[in-house]
C-alpha cells in the first residue's frame, strides 16, 4: 500500500496564502477543498434492527455540523499561521 | 499582528501540513461533538415532532377515558395507576420483589435505604434489583418498538 498518499492531498498554498490574506472566497475554497473528507466523515452505517448491514447514508446534520466548524476554525488558524510567518519557531505541532 | 500582505514564499511545507492536520482534526472534532450531543438528547428523552402532524394525539377528550383504559398494579395492598398499557405488561414480567422495589421507590417515594432496612437487605442489593429491573422494562419496551 502506498502510504505517500497521506501526505498528497494538503491543500494548495494558494487557498492558504488567501486565508492569510483574508480573501473572500477563500471559505467556499476551503469547504470545496475538504467537501470529500466532509462527505466521507459525514456517512454513516445503517443497520437494521436484526444488526445486518443495509448500506452508508449521508447525514446531512452532521454535514452541516461540520461545515459550520471548519468556517468557525478559520480564524484561529489564520491567527496561528500568521504567528508562524512572524515568529518563526512559534508553531508546535502536537502529534498524539 | 501586522496587516501586511502575504506572499506565496511566506508559504512553507510545514504550514500546509499544519493547516492540513488542523482543518482535519476540527472536522473528527465536529463529528465527534455531534454524536455526543445526538446522546445526550435521546438519553433525555426529548424529539422534536412537527405540531400539526401530531396535534390530536396531544389529548383525550372524552372525559374518565384514561381512568377506563389504565391497568393497575397492587403493591403492598396499595393501588398503583399505569396509563401505558406496555409499561404494565413490562412491569407484570419483573418478579416480584423487582417490581415492588421499583413501584415503592419510584411511586411511593421510599428511599433506597429505607427499603434496605425494610426488607433486611443490603443496600447494594436493593440499587442491583432497581437497576435490574430498569434495565428489563428498557428492553422490554425497546422489543416492542417503543422508543
Amino acid at each position: 500500500m502506498d502510504m505517500s498518499r497521506k501526505n498528497r492531498y494538503i491543500p494548495p498554498a494558494d487557498i492558504i496564502l488567501d486565508l492569510l490574506n483574508e480573501e473572500e472566497d477563500v471559505t467556499e475554497a476551503i469547504l470545496d477543498f475538504y467537501g470529500g473528507y466532509i462527505a466521507s466523515a459525514s456517512s454513516i452505517s445503517q443497520h437494521n434492527t436484526d444488526g445486518i448491514y443495509e448500506g452508508n447514508f449521508k447525514d446531512e446534520d452532521l454535514m452541516q455540523d461540520i461545515r459550520v466548524a471548519v468556517i468557525k476554525a478559520l480564524p484561529p488558524l489564520r491567527r496561528k499561521l500568521k504567528q508562524f510567518i512572524e515568529e518563526p519557531g512559534a508553531l508546535v505541532i502536537v502529534i498524539r | 499582528m501586522s496587516d501586511r500582505i502575504y506572499k506565496t514564499n511566506d508559504i512553507t511545507d510545514e504550514m500546509l501540513q499544519y493547516a492540513d492536520m488542523y482543518l482535519k482534526r476540527v472536522i473528527i472534532n465536529a463529528k465527534k461533538s455531534y454524536f455526543v450531543q445526538k446522546a445526550r438528547s435521546k438519553k433525555s428523552g426529548i424529539t422534536f415532532v412537527t405540531l400539526n402532524e401530531n396535534e390530536k394525539n396531544l389529548c383525550i377528550t372524552e372525559a374518565g377515558y384514561e381512568k377506563i383504559c389504565c391497568h393497575y398494579i397492587y403493591v403492598r395492598n396499595r393501588k398503583v395507576e399505569i396509563l401505558n398499557t406496555l409499561l404494565f405488561y413490562a412491569l407484570m414480567s419483573l418478579t416480584e420483589v423487582q417490581r415492588t422495589i421499583l413501584l415503592e421507590n419510584l411511586c411511593f417515594g421510599i428511599t433506597l435505604p429505607n427499603l434496605a432496612k425494610k426488607y433486611g437487605l443490603c443496600q447494594r442489593t436493593i440499587e442491583k434489583h432497581k437497576h435490574n429491573a430498569i434495565e428489563k422494562i428498557r428492553r422490554y419496551m425497546k422489543d416492542y418498538g417503543y422508543e
